[in-house]
């Protein structure tokens, strides 16, 4: 029998925390305000002091904190990484998200106490790799790049000892996650060195007419109709020409959601579900949480329970994505 | 054609990328086996384990290489999620007592541990730990990430130990791969019944932003610069910080003339300028960039 | 992909109770109701010290605020740790940012109490200019908890109670407002909403029937070509 698996919820600021923890997170991630992390917004994240408030909060309701540093240091200056990782056992932080492996060799070596995740952002997409991981550094959970099937998540689960964790809902990724540097090819920044991607300080709105056009370091990224959902100009969701066709070449703007297979989750041996979002407000964190609550609760009873969440979806549309093989 | 031997630089042509048919293969690698100034040959499918399906020149092509005085690296795949793409490269660390065998994913450095072996552009080294770390496992080559600036390389390279480093400075750049094969996808068809239609673009399909300008170029389950890297202005920088390994990545353009021209100007025999002039007016007709090395967008000429 | 146009409130219907307000308001002169706004601010500043950190560098721009049914636009300009609210007159363009939505939406929105993303995405608010000034000041709003009924009664002080019952009664006052101006819109959007369901119908069962000739027509195409490869 699977243990009850574990709502991982996202704090972009110190009220999405507590909005995130009173809505029904077992566990809650965040990031220091620098490029430690991979959702390196201005004016988001924590202080070392938030980050103190935040773990009390948490902790006093009995829900983890889990601390994102799942950015690659830099060469020549890895301080603020190393500071974060300190920081992290100092506050008994429940776990560090990790994904450089410079990284991941010097929490292992310093705080052996400390347990350590891998984030999303090191891809680690096959039994072997995640085998290596675990064995090399003592990592207790893998965060499984979104890129694989139900199916394959099932056949990776059978041949490791450590527990998997899928990204459930929000932004959707259409790339192997830390392997992409589309971002920087356009802007300079990018999700690894940065932790920032189709960053804001390069994004620019254009009304023409009825028509809003976005674009991306003067890249028409999207055009979009009067009667069309508008989409966040993330290169890997616009409109693009190949082959005499225009269309959403890599994906539409789109939210990921996987509330319709929890319960083929959970049987594939998934141990949690990540929601993604640090960038997005209280409102949506209130949600998204608070459904999800309800439908992991479900799921985990053999129940299967749909809520709509259309208002929330980029796009106006969802999908499950690379879970179900016919996405690729 | 010989190399000069006051240079310690060396020249070495990447894995092939693109999907050509078996033919077209043979041929490219058996005239850079004859003709190319190059020291390092890697081969092998970095991209997509459905391609190498009934694709048996390898050995044919190794051989040739070899006899011609190249050292032969067998690249592996940079992303694995299937029993398929596993099983290729169980198949190729096999090889690991005959070939240095290239690591483009973790699993692939698990598998090689304790023997020496080469590190891929598709492994996360960011940094001195990382470097370090590696090396302890066996690394003996290491390409760095397309994206690093020369803030970065200049670091790595202080810090190596035990292996070489090497950096690419001709060809686009790999940029993104995925699950989801876009090839395909721009054909209207999906990964499983995808009819290998990546083999209709030698160089990679261009991508367009719907106001007509060109970005990228997909290459099936990759996503490449549209704009081709060339670091030719930078190659005297590189070699000073201690770098001596240098990609050329394959495209279906001459390049054998490619390779004498890096070849050339590592040797001081014509100047970086003369070169990329060159290149650009006889060979082919392309838009060039070198702006992650200079810290800045990777689409990005930036004149030195 | 369809519009959600059944189940979504129209958030940008002209005739709010800010609208009526508006009218109400429109030949009073600006500046007591300026000096209210800016009042409710510089509580806001002595509040949340932790929001006013993160909009440090922010410091120096400005954001032009204009809400559609109110008879002025707010410009909201960003000093370091302090901020300055001033009406200005509709004709009014130039600043770093420009906000455009009803009135109410805004306010909910600074209340955390709706989704600033969901309302771009379905294009209840409408933004200009410097992407990443507009996103701090979203995420640094949205970083504490801020009730701004709670705010204003708090920054009276002593006259808590008084206005406290005042804002309570503005609030009945809303609230039926809002209802019936809510039926007034209707019946003007009911016939065109009728009309954009059934486009809308239309266009998918469009949708459908090309989405069953891309079918065939791939199918075709796969026959095609395993019949050329075999001749081969």
């Amino acid at each position: 029998m699977n243990k009850k698996p574990e709502l991982v919820c996202p704090a972009g600021t110190p009220a999405a925390l507590r909005i995130a923890v009173i809505a029904g997170a077992d566990a809650v991630y965040l990031g220091l305000c620098d490029q430690t992390n991979a959702r390196n917004f201005p004016g988001l994240n924590f202080s070392e002091e938030e980050l103190a408030q935040g773990v009390d909060f948490a902790h006093e309701r009995g829900v983890k904190v889990l601390l994102a540093v799942n950015t690659y240091a830099k060469a020549g200056d890895n301080k603020p990484w190393i500071k974060a990782i300190d920081i992290a056992a100092r506050l008994k932080i429940d776990a560090v998200i990790l994904a450089d492996v410079g990284l991941l060799d010097y929490a292992h070596r310093t705080y052996p106490d400390l347990r350590l995740h891998l984030s999303v952002q090191a891809a680690a997409s096959n039994a072997a790799s995640i085998n290596f991981y675990a064995k090399e550094f003592n990592v207790r959970r893998v965060v499984l790049p979104r890129v694989l099937s139900v199916d394959e998540i099932k056949a990776i689960n059978e041949k490791i000892k450590v527990e998997t964790e899928v990204l459930a809902f929000g932004g959707m990724c259409p790339m192997a996650e830390g392997h992409c540097s589309m971002s920087s090819y356009v802007t300079g920044q990018s999700p690894n060195k940065d932790g920032i991607c189709s960053p804001p300080s390069h994004v620019t709105y254009e009304q023409l007419g009825t028509r809003l056009a976005t674009k991306l370091a003067g890249l028409t990224i999207n055009n979009f109709e009067e009667h069309e959902q508008v989409g966040y100009p993330t290169l890997c969701k616009g409109r693009f020409m190949a082959n005499n066709r225009t269309g959403y070449l890599f994906e539409s703007p789109t939210s990921l959601n996987i509330m319709t297979i929890l319960p083929e989750l959970i049987d594939a041996g998934v141990s949690a579900f990540k929601i993604e979002g640090r960038q997005r407000s209280k409102a949506y964190i209130k949600a998204v949480v608070e459904n999800f609550r309800k439908a992991v609760d479900a799921a985990a009873e053999g129940r299967k329970l749909i809520i709509p969440m259309d208002h929330l979806y980029e796009g106006g549309e969802d999908t499950v994505g690379a879970y179900k093989k016919d996405w690729s | 054609m010989k190399k000069s031997p006051a240079s310690k630089s060396k020249l070495s042509i990447g894995p092939l990328l693109f999907n050509w048919s078996a033919d077209k293969v043979r041929d490219f690698y058996y005239k850079i086996a004859d003709e190319a100034p190059v020291d390092y040959v890697y081969v092998g499918e970095v991209v997509c384990s459905k391609r190498a399906y009934g694709k048996d020149y390898l050995p044919d092509v190794i051989e040739r290489l070899e006899k011609a005085g190249k050292t032969v690296i067998i690249s592996g795949l940079s992303l694995i999620m299937d029993d398929r793409d596993a099983k290729m490269d169980k198949d190729n660390t096999e090889l690991a007592a005959d070939y240095l065998i290239e690591a483009n994913d973790l699993s692939t450095i698990g598998l090689l541990s304790g023997k020496d072996h080469a590190i891929g552009p598709f492994v996360n080294i960011y940094n001195e730990a990382a470097l370090n770390y590696f090396e302890a496992k066996g690394a003996k080559r290491i390409s760095l990430p397309h994206e690093l600036s020369a803030h970065s390389l200049k670091a790595l390279s202080k810090a190596a130990v035990s292996s070489e480093l090497e950096v690419q400075v001709f060809g686009r750049l790999p940029l993104a791969i995925s699950a989801r094969c876009y090839h395909a996808r721009a054909n209207n068809l999906n990964k499983s019944g995808c009819q290998y239609v990546c083999d209709r673009d030698a160089d990679g399909l261009t991508v367009d932003t719907t106001d007509g300008v060109p970005f990228l170029v997909i290459n099936g389950l990759q996503t490449m610069s549209y704009t081709y890297c060339n670091l030719m202005a930078e190659l005297k920088d590189l070699t000073a910080m201690g770098i001596n390994n240098f990609r050329l990545s394959p495209h279906d353009v001459d390049m054998v003339k490619i390779s004498n021209l890096y070849r050339q100007c590592l040797d001081g025999k014509i100047t970086a300028s003369e070169a990329t002039f060159v290149l650009e007016d006889d060979v082919f007709n392309a838009e060039f960039s070198n702006g992650f090395y200079h810290g800045k967008p990777g689409l990005e000429q930036v004149d030195i | 992909m369809g519009i959600n146009l059944h189940n979504r409130k129209i958030k940008n219907s002209v005739f709010s109770p800010f609208f009526v307000l508006g009218k109400l308001i429109k030949p009073l002169p600006k500046l007591p109701i300026e000096l209210l706004m800016q009042h409710v601010a510089t509580t806001l500043e002595i509040n949340h010290p932790n929001v006013m950190r993160r909009l440090e560098s922010l410091s120096g721009k400005e954001f032009l605020i204009c809400p559609l049914d109110f008879p002025y636009k707010i410009m909201l300009r960003l000093n370091h740790k302090s901020l300055k609210i001033k009406l200005v007159d509709y004709t009014c363009q130039v600043a770093d940012v420009t906000i455009i939505g009803s009135f109410d939406v805004l306010l909910q929105m600074l209340d955390g109490k709706t989704d600033g993303d969901g309302l771009f995405f379905d294009r209840s608010i409408m933004v200009k200019g410097d992407t990443s000034a507009l996103l701090t000041l979203r995420n640094a709003m949205d970083s504490d908890d801020i009730n701004l009924k709670d705010e204003i009664i708090r920054s009276f002080g002593i006259f808590k109670k008084p206005i406290t019952e005042f804002i309570n009664l503005t609030d009945l006052i809303y609230y039926k407002l809002d209802h019936e101006l809510n039926d007034l819109n209707r019946a003007l959007m009911e016939p065109l909403m009728l009309r954009v369901k059934s486009v809308e119908a239309e266009n998918s069962e469009l949708k459908e029937k090309l989405s069953m000739i891309e079918k065939s027509l791939s199918k075709s195409n796969k026959k095609l070509y395993s019949m050329s490869r075999r001749l081969k």
